[in-house]
């Protein structure tokens, strides 16, 4: 949080500009006299970086329904009749080569091939292929985009998914959310830019709050969880007693001390901090405003299925982010946990997709009837895949899959994107990817692109070092561009 | 059958050729040593002399196969006497050497050396007139670096011709695309000075004109013209082209393929097709980088910039603005405020050309104030759902002559608006969610205006 001490003068940047700088300014106008122009690397705080965006912004809000643990793709939408024929069959080592496995199945004896127990059918007017485990999401497959063909380089969660939030397996860099934050501001000054809702009560892979973290960039840029419960962003109200006149008085003095240590220090980190006490000031009244779904009529609950009138459900969240997305926040994250199923798979995925399927559909159809699909993108997918061998035993009713980074599958709808296609696809083992492999970097530039950033320009210099989201790789998939 | 062999042995021309060059030049090599070593105790001249009988031999073989190359035809002319009477004035000198050098005659000393020097100077020159009939004069030129070029005096060729630079609009396909594949592939020997099988490749209307057997194009079944033909065969086949060098890529084939389908004329352009071949789209931008993906009308279109006085205005009248990417001075803009007033909408005018994208909604938009809404002429995509929007002045948004995407969901307008709406010629979306509007109209004007989506509540 606190990273960005005085960051307009370091020692090493009075050393820089005073001696190198000089020199370097001469020579480089020399080379290009248009890059004298050229927009610093460090954005005044509060301000997009971007004065304009690199490309057209088709999008101009995400729904990221980030399907925590690894949803089973081999039993939702990557349809391999093969794994049914050699059921029980062991996975050849052609196929495998060597894959690094977990310590979960690395000992196995035996990799038994699993197939789905579950019917496939196509779907829509595209084909998709789609399970019967998601009714919902199935009437509407000719609004969506899958791509089968995700792969990712970490084969445990909390990297994998640190992996496809924040482009590095490693803790500390920004999320998605907060580069696109910086990256193109506010189109809301009453909300967060970067709402972060998780499903309540859920098991699973822990989540922590650096997922939805700044890294490095100013902190006004990191995400804020909205909770279900009576304070749904912690420490926002006023403490009882206290009036709403005199929290404004005292807010304005604290302003003015603010700045005048601001302008005896010129540290950024101030500035940030001023501009969030401002922001939850006014949020005393627009995050209860949103949070409040009375108004929302009957038909639209029924749409979301019986769970959205229970806050902090992944329907009633989903009915929450279209209010935010009404509202303009421009990144919406939520998290359900709990589809990692080493072990009875087919139970638990049934109930998985019974809290997920509904709502998921209802989001996007309630988005198209409002107009909103025109220039909001829903994203749904996990952090890896699962594997097509049975981790412990596989019985005619039950088996479990172990993580799975060679391919997985996620789907999106909406703005800017090619709707009823099915891209890029795996063998049929479904195991490796065999045409139109998508890295993750390569799908988060596709993301920016989409936003009208381009990936490679988006950029934070820290520690002497420039970053990125997509750090050194990623392509945009044009392909899938509408 | 006779001609068959003449043309077999005939192709042995190429490979034997080599022989005399190399036995000619080891005798110019040897004479060079024996001169500068300058060492009694070793006598070359009989090695010389062994080089140059070998070298008189095989020269007669080459002229002989050669000679029966040029029965065939195809060759230039004027280059093909050259060659043909160098070559064998090379093979009379190599023998008028040996006799020198065996002193069967006697000439006085610096007449072997100039003898020589002759015969390896006429050798290189005959040499490469017979590289030029074989690959076609450019060849060897081709892909010298430009400094080469211009020593040489050579012009730049049109083949080299940036794409990129160009405006893609006016790209036409024959000249920027189709004539450079003929350069690379086949030109060499489709040209004025090996006109094989009397095809010319090198203009519109040498390619127009056909070769010997014809016609080389076919409007109606393109991949049945003798062009399409000769290139798609087995590359094993006889008749493949080309028969040296790259074969032509399966895009260049799609290119030509499609070309001929739309009329094999030498002036269309890309720009032109009202829609173009999904394929001939995606080959055009992996193989030359060109785009010709369908854009947005804000995409294809330019605009003036907005000068930052008026975008201060804008703000202040709680617009807030986005633009549509670094190279564009379209703007897209959200009114932020509750109830819009009649003089912060009029203050849109000021940006009439460069707003393409307008949301307006919650915010009390009257059916008067829609009448300044469709004066902004190059608006796309227009959000003006939940207002208190009737029937009465919707049919002024047939203005908007390029408006693709409408939103009046939440609003007050029934069917009579429908009627109005369909006709807008370049509207695709429509949405009429929680409106007047029935869902009998709804699947009416869907079946006869099948251009727009029309969509309201799904179920």
């Amino acid at each position: 949080m606190c990273n960005n001490h005085n960051k307009n003068y370091s020692r090493r940047d009075f050393l820089n500009k005073t001696s190198l700088g000089l020199g370097a300014i001469t020579l480089s106008t020399l080379l290009n006299p248009l890059s004298l122009n050229a927009s610093p690397l460090l954005g005044p705080n509060g301000d997009p970086i971007l004065g304009k965006p690199h490309f057209p912004p088709k999008v101009k809000r995400v729904i990221y329904l980030f399907q925590s643990g690894a949803p089973s793709q081999l039993d939702l939408f990557d349809y391999k009749p093969l794994l049914t024929k050699m059921n029980g069959q062991e996975l050849p080592e052609s196929i495998r080569k060597g894959q690094r496995l977990t310590g979960m199945t690395a000992g196995q004896t035996s990799f038994p091939l699993a197939g789905s127990i579950f019917n496939f059918k196509q779907r829509g007017k595209s084909g998709a292929w789609m399970s019967d485990l998601m009714p919902h999401t199935a009437k509407i497959a000719d609004e969506l985009c899958f791509i089968k063909s995700m792969h990712t380089d970490a084969i445990n969660h909390d990297p994998a998914v640190t992996f496809i939030q924040t482009g590095s397996q490693f803790p500390g860099r920004p999320a998605i959310g907060s580069w696109v934050s910086y990256g193109l501001g506010t189109d809301n000054e009453n909300l967060p830019n970067f709402v972060v809702l998780v499903t309540k009560d859920k098991l699973g892979q822990p989540l922590y709050s650096r997922l939805w973290g700044n890294g490095f960039l100013p902190s006004e840029h990191q995400g804020t969880q909205f909770r279900a419960s009576k304070d749904p962003v912690l420490f926002l109200q006023n403490p009882p007693g206290v009036a709403p006149e005199s929290r404004k008085n005292q807010l304005d003095h604290l302003n003015q001390l603010q700045r005048l240590q601001y302008n005896e220090t010129t540290d950024p980190e101030i500035k940030a901090r001023i501009s969030q006490y401002e922001m939850a000031f006014r949020m005393q009244t627009s995050v209860p405003e949103i949070m409040n779904t009375d108004g929302e009529p009957d038909h639209i609950y029924d749409m979301y299925g019986p769970d959205s009138k229970i806050p902090g459900t992944f329907a009633a969240n989903c009915l929450l982010a279209r209010r935010l997305a009404e509202k303009d926040v421009k990144f919406i994250q939520l998290y359900h946990q709990g589809w990692d199923m080493h072990g009875n798979l087919p139970k638990d995925i049934k109930k998985q997709c019974r809290e997920t399927d509904q709502p998921t559909a209802a989001l996007i159809k309630d988005l198209k009837q409002r107009g909103m699909l025109e220039d909001t993108l829903v994203i749904w997918g996990g952090e890896f895949g699962r594997t097509n061998y049975s981790q412990g035993k596989l019985t005619r009713e039950n088996y479990g899959r172990d993580h799975h980074p060679k391919c997985f599958t996620l789907f999106m709808a909406g703005a800017g994107i090619k709707k009823g296609i099915t891209y890029g696809s795996t063998d049929e083992f479904g195991y490796n990817v065999i045409e139109n492999p998508v890295h993750v970097h390569d799908f988060q530039a596709t993301l920016m692109h989409l936003m009208g950033v381009d990936h490679e320009r988006l950029i934070y210099k820290h520690q002497g070092r420039r970053f990125r989201l997509t750090d050194v790789s990623g392509h945009v998939i044009k392909d899938i561009l509408s | 059958m006779e001609d068959n062999i003449v043309r077999f042995l005939g192709r042995f021309h190429p490979l034997i050729v080599h022989l005399p060059i190399g036995f000619l030049i080891m005798s110019g090599l040897l004479q060079l040593y024996a001169e500068k070593a300058k060492t009694k105790a070793l006598n070359l001249n009989p090695a010389i002399a062994f080089t140059l009988f070998w070298g008189t031999i095989a020269s007669i073989f080459a002229v002989v196969i050669g000679w029966l190359l040029s029965q065939q035809g195809g060759y230039d002319s004027n280059i093909l006497f050259w060659h043909k009477w160098l070559g064998i004035l090379v093979t009379v000198l190599s023998f008028f050497g040996w006799l020198i050098k065996t002193e069967k005659i006697r000439l006085r000393k610096p007449a072997f050396s100039i003898v020589l020097f002759l015969i390896i100077i006429l050798i290189s020159v005959s040499g490469h007139l017979g590289g030029s009939l074989t690959h076609g004069e450019a060849y060897l030129m081709h892909y010298a670096p430009k400094f080469v070029k211009n020593m040489l005096g050579e012009e730049t060729k049109e083949n080299q011709l940036d794409l990129k630079a160009l405006d893609k609009d006016s790209i036409n396909f024959f000249p920027h695309i189709i004539q450079p594949i003929f350069n690379n592939k086949c030109i060499s020997c489709h040209n004025p000075t090996k006109k094989e099988g009397g095809l010319l490749l090198t203009t519109y209307n040498e390619v127009m004109s056909g070769g010997d057997h014809g016609s080389i194009i076919n409007l109606k079944a393109p991949l049945e013209s003798i062009l399409l033909n000769r290139v798609t065969l087995p590359k094993s086949h006889k008749k493949f082209m080309p028969p040296r060098g790259t074969a032509l890529t399966f895009g260049e084939i799609q290119i030509i393929e499609w070309w001929m389908q739309h009329g094999a004329d030498s002036i269309s352009r890309f720009s032109t097709e009202k829609e173009m071949d999904k394929k001939m789209v995606y080959t055009l931008l992996r193989d030359y980088q060109l785009d010709y993906t369908p854009k947005a009308y804000y995409e294809s279109v330019k605009v003036a910039p907005l000068s930052s006085d008026i975008i201060a205005i804008l703000k202040q009248n709680n617009f807030a603005l986005d633009f549509m990417g670094e190279n564009s001075n379209f703007i897209s803009v959200t009114f932020k405020g509750k109830s819009i007033t009649d003089d912060q909408i009029s203050k849109l005018e000021l940006a009439k050309s460069q707003i393409t994208w307008l949301k307006m909604s919650h915010c009390n938009l009257t059916d008067a104030q829609l009448k300044s809404v469709s004066r902004l002429n190059n608006l796309t995509r227009l959000n003006i759902h939940s207002n208190p929007i009737s029937d009465k002045n919707i049919k002024s948004l047939k203005a908007l002559k390029h408006l693709s995407s409408l939103n009046l969901y939440n609003t007050k307008i029934t069917d009579l608006s429908l009627e109005q709406l369909v006709n807008i010629e370049s509207l695709t979306t429509l949405y009429v969610w929680r409106t007047g509007i029935t869902a009998k109209a709804i699947t009416d004007k869907s079946s006869t205006h099948s251009q727009v989506t029309i969509i309201s509540e799904l179920e």
